[in-house]
């Protein structure tokens, strides 16, 4: 961790509410730079160093700014110096258990001095283009802001009493008070559970028309906003080339959209420059390909996450409210639509913290089980893990069902991911860029014998056509009802129920359940012996996020 | 997949521990790979006898010879396991073959819903056996269709329920010691006799019988007419575990239990369903729970640890604490969320209340999980008598209160076990227990800082919501400091 002494006005860095409670901050700064000034060179090289020593990217911009003013106080809240692994080693067992005792000594201050606590969770934008917090600041303040009780003065809510459980339209709940209340389920930052589901889109009251969406699990998503990016690029040149090639033809021109082995159909460029894009496929007409949400329609984590905060904490984020586009925020005030007397709810600096929190979250492993279960005589209470060859084969035999029945053709396991080096800015400020590759939590994904990054995904990052019976009652976004994005099934191990409502206990309802273009699996699995299916189970429980150490 | 692309999946399942651990992580470490074992043994067989079904020689046996530990897992692994469909989950009949089998959040009536996967769905935050989230707040007894049509209850945690029951237990003994006595003096004297209820300290208002051994309740307080101590869900709706565990299996998975079919055989439409008598919930399971099932539940929830009380380690911190202690007895909130009542007898007797007659007495100052309340031989004077036995630190006087009309539900709560009804405004006294760890408060989760939930106090409570709300800050905030100290130890998990 570190704190780089940058240039930053004082004022620059927070709204009155939350600027330090003692009259003297601003001297101590002041004090505090002139003390730091001598060190400053030393620590910027120092920081040159260490980036490249723990291989975090402070800035991709340069760390340019001056070092000629303080950076405004700031108390870390409790952290774990950054990503956190999912490892069992005694360090990150010891690790959390100081942050839990760290987190319940922050409760009590917080009884104490609510105003002292918050502000450690408030960070602008300017003090992180200012250099003022490293990544692993950055990070443990977003996995703080993940696990936070927000709090009505901090902009949660409304200003109604209650929450509605039941949301209301495309205006959301609140549902909520924090994140981690519905990402828990099988492991840190996991899915929700059936109770957990948010009821989207109806009246605030009545169970028909509310369309159920259960939460889905965030671990190693900055890899797939990456692939996201990677696919949109190679559609969109592809497409450019095409324009170019009409354009300079004469005549329109026909190309198929492949990006990374996916088919995304084709397009047709006209020689005027317009485009017929009827059968393009799984994408939007822009060839942006979105991963995010169940009917794919964020391209990026800041989008959700920003989307998120607004639909179920009733925070709206700075950016939001600058660009609401078609959300529907509230007709309140321009800088507090949702009216419950709280502006900058949520700001940039914020947002960025928790998107790299988010991104630098593990990915999950395709782990081959080595071990099963051998019980003692009955009532004896003895258990043993042992080696279990069995199910090791067993597994291979799942991969190969796997194969056979069709699944790869849109769970397609590994995506190759070209550039692993994640960006987030908030609109038209800086981008901070990190490279996953060694900024990531681990487990991250390994380079195969060519070299190529390959991020086991489970997914072709398309949408699809699902059939009648998975149908939502809701379109959104201008994605039809019965159209979902592939699932990613990296993970899927400890994330029952399954399905975009929570409909499937496990995985058998699951895929006994896919219809439209994927009828096909489902017949084929409804066709398989006993035998093949439970293959298929222990093949599925490998896709699972590798074990980590929690403290709760 | 290409045989290729195996080689590097195997190299990055391979063993992740380099180094030993302690033994909380080490144990934790051994429960990972033990449930991921099993989940491994279920994938390939699905004819394994489900964990939740035990018969009741199981219990016998490991109450017979002490085995505690082989208890605690056989009831964690019934409280966390993802109950699959073929247990008979859910009511109604089975959808078309191919339709999905969709969550019914919202519950129909006393029949309940399907809105979990498993107990620990809802229990879970703040640590393992906590509380559910705002998310969580189960909506109960529905018409099926309107959100405002439901009873909305928040999921406390379930930390130290074995101690409550004692406690419960105790009073009520106390309180029929005193039925008793006026029965005998109206009896000896020939006229109507009345005596004050009291156990432990605490008002129970007062019992009248007359000669003829007929008893006037009408000035019993706290409690319904019959005296028996309800002290689980928000109303004081169970008297005991396992009717509690029995009922919540029902609701929220749709399990129903032979004793449940025989309790409520002559209201079967209205709390089982329409099916026929060996499936009244008509998903074409028969026999989805055995009584042994809801009393090994019961059993887990009887051992559970308890939470604890952790001032703050900055000493200043400390001392400001101390001094919300004080105020937390000064402004009233003692009066009922009394801090400490003390179990004397520690065996804990857990019965099916219908149905097959399954019975197991835990002995909880041995069977229950650490921490729990240690035995105190001596009052500061002699005549604390609270301080003697088993403290249980759970800051409740398990007796019901008129809380105002802002906390009322428009309906009163009709007690499951033909005990009558709790009006809407009355609720049971909220244990304060690991208080920190589990918000959102109230029984429907409207406040999410426990400020929020005093302020909501009113009725029987609202000269202490007075008397908080006048404090000078420091006494407030320093309040606020004492309850959340009210925490549970932490817990290490691999998950």
């Amino acid at each position: 961790m570190r704190w780089l002494l940058l240039g930053l006005r004082l004022a620059a860095c927070d709204g009155p509410s939350t600027r330090p409670a003692r009259g003297d901050a601003v001297v101590d700064a002041a004090v505090d730079a002139a003390v730091d000034a001598a060190v400053d060179a030393a620590l910027l090289v120092d920081a040159a160093v260490d980036a490249a020593a723990d291989a975090l990217v402070v800035d991709a911009a340069g760390v340019d700014a001056g070092p000629d003013a303080a950076c405004p106080p700031w108390t870390r809240p409790p952290g774990l110096g950054g990503p956190a692994d999912a490892r069992l080693t005694a360090e990150l067992a010891d690790g959390w258990r100081a942050f839990r005792a760290a987190r319940e000594q922050e409760r009590l201050l917080e009884a104490w001095d609510p105003a002292a606590v918050r502000a450690r969770y408030r960070v602008e934008q300017a003090a992180i283009d200012a250099g003022c917090l490293s990544v692993a600041d950055l990070v443990d303040l977003g996995r703080g802001l993940f696990l936070r009780v927000f709090t009505p003065a901090e902009g949660a809510g409304d200003g109604g009493v209650g929450l509605h459980r039941f949301q209301r339209g495309h205006r959301g709940g609140p549902d909520a008070v924090r994140c981690v209340d519905c990402h828990w389920k099988g492991g840190f930052a996991g899915a929700g559970d059936r109770a957990d589901n948010s009821q989207l889109f109806g009246d605030g009251d009545h169970v028909r028309g509310q369309d159920p969406r259960n939460p889905p699990a965030l671990w190693g998503l900055g890899y797939v906003e990456l692939l996201g990016r990677e696919l949109s690029a190679e559609l969109q040149a592809t497409r450019d080339a095409a324009l170019a090639e009409a354009r300079a033809g004469g005549v329109p021109v026909v190309v198929g959209l492949t990006a990374k082995g996916v088919d995304f159909g084709a397009l047709t460029a006209r020689p005027d420059g317009s485009l017929d894009t009827r059968a393009v496929a799984g994408v939007d007409p822009d060839l942006v390909v979105k991963p995010f949400g169940w009917k794919g329609v964020f391209p990026t984590i800041r989008g959700f996450a920003q989307a998120s905060l607004h639909l179920h904490l009733g925070l709206q984020a700075e950016e939001l409210l600058a660009s609401p586009g078609d959300v529907d925020v509230g007709d309140g005030p321009p800088t507090d639509r949702d009216g419950d007397g709280v502006a900058r709810e949520i700001t940039a600096g914020q947002l960025t913290a928790l998107v790299l929190f988010l991104a630098t979250l593990d990915a999950p492993t395709v782990a081959v089980p080595l071990e099963g279960a051998a019980h003692g005589p009955p009532l004896s209470g003895e258990v043993q893990v042992i080696d279990a060859p069995e199910l090791t084969d067993r597994w291979l035999e799942g991969a190969q069902v796997f194969a056979t029945l069709g699944c790869p053709h849109c769970h397609v396991p590994f995506l190759p991911l070209e550039d692993a080096r994640f960006t987030t800015a908030p609109p038209g400020g800086r981008p901070v860029t990190l490279d996953l590759e060694v900024a990531a939590a681990a487990p991250r994904p390994v380079r195969g014998t060519d070299g190529v990054l390959l991020v086991p995904v489970f997914s072709d990052l398309k949408r699809h056509g699902m059939g009648r019976l998975l149908a939502s009652l809701h379109g959104e976004a201008g994605v039809p009802v019965d159209a979902w994005i592939t699932r990613r099934l990296a993970g899927v191990a400890t994330t029952s129920p399954y399905l975009h409502d929570g409909a499937a206990t496990d995985f058998d309802e699951a895929i006994s359940l896919h219809g439209g273009e994927a009828a096909f699996a489902a017949d084929a699995f409804a066709a398989l012996p006993e035998h093949d299916r439970a293959s298929l189970r222990v093949f599925l429980l490998g896709l699972q996020r590798a074990p980590a150490f929690r403290v709760r | 997949m290409s045989r290729r692309a195996l080689g590097v999946l195997i190299a990055l399942a391979a063993p992740a521990l380099a180094q030993p651990l302690d033994p909380a992580a080490d144990d934790a470490v051994a429960l990972y790979r033990l449930a991921r074992a099993e989940a491994l043994r279920r994938a390939t067989d699905v004819n394994e006898v489900f964990e939740l079904v035990v018969g009741p020689g199981v219990l016998d046996e490991l109450v017979g010879r002490r085995d505690w530990a082989t208890l605690f897992t056989l009831g964690d692994e019934a409280f966390d396991v993802e109950l699959p469909r073929r247990v008979g989950l859910g009511q109604g009949a089975e959808p078309p073959p191919g339709q999905p089998h969709r969550p019914a959040p919202l519950h129909l009536g006393e029949r309940g819903g399907l809105d979990a996967s498993s107990c620990r769905a809802c229990h879970f935050s703040g640590g393992p056996d906590g509380a559910g989230t705002a998310t969580q707040v189960a909506l109960l007894r529905g018409d099926g269709l309107s959100l405002a049509s439901a009873t909305r209850r928040d999921a406390p945690h379930v930390m130290g329920l074995g101690w409550i029951s004692l406690l419960a237990r105790e009073l009520e003994a106390e309180l029929d010691r005193t039925r008793r006595l006026v029965i005998a003096d109206a009896q000896a004297l020939g006229t109507p006799q009345t005596l004050p209820l009291r156990a432990q300290g605490l008002d129970f208002g007062r019992l009248t019988a007359t000669p003829e051994g007929r008893l006037d309740t009408s000035e019993v307080v706290g409690i319904s007419p019959d005296l028996v101590v309800r002290p689980f869900g928000h109303k004081g709706r169970h008297a005991d575990l396992v009717a509690l565990a029995d009922e919540a299996l029902q609701i929220h998975f749709g399990l129903q239990s032979a004793a449940r079919a025989a309790r409520y055989a002559d209201r079967a439409a209205e709390f089982l369903g329409t099916g026929p008598a060996f499936d009244e919930d008509a998903d074409g399971v028969q026999s989805e729970l055995t009584g042994a099932q809801a009393v090994l539940l019961a059993t887990y929830l009887a051992v559970l640890p308890t939470p604890v009380l952790r001032p703050p380690t900055d000493p200043r911190l400390a001392l400001a604490s101390a001094r919300g202690r004080a105020v937390f007895t000064a402004v009233g909130c003692a009066a009922c969320h009394v801090p400490a009542l003390r179990v004397r007898q520690t065996d804990l007797r857990l019965a099916t209340a219908a149905g097959e007659a399954i019975e197991v007495t835990l002995p909880l100052a041995e069977a229950a999980r650490f921490p729990r309340p240690r035995q105190i031989d001596f009052g500061a004077e002699p005549d604390d008598s609270v301080q003697v036995g088993h403290p249980v630190f759970a800051f409740t006087d398990l007796r019901r209160h008129d809380l105002g009309p802002e906390l009322a539900e428009p309906v009163a709560e009709v007690l499951p076990d033909g005990a009558g009804a709790v009006p809407g405004s009355v609720w049971l006294t909220r244990s304060l227990w690991a208080l920190a760890d589990t918000a959102p408060y109230l029984h429907d989760g409207r406040a999410r800082t426990v400020e929020e939930a005093i302020e909501w106090h009113g009725g029987e409570a609202a000269a202490a919501r007075d008397a908080f709300r006048a404090l000078p800050a420091d006494d407030a905030r320093a309040l606020l400091l004492f309850l959340a100290g009210l925490t549970r130890e932490p817990v290490v998990l691999v998950e």
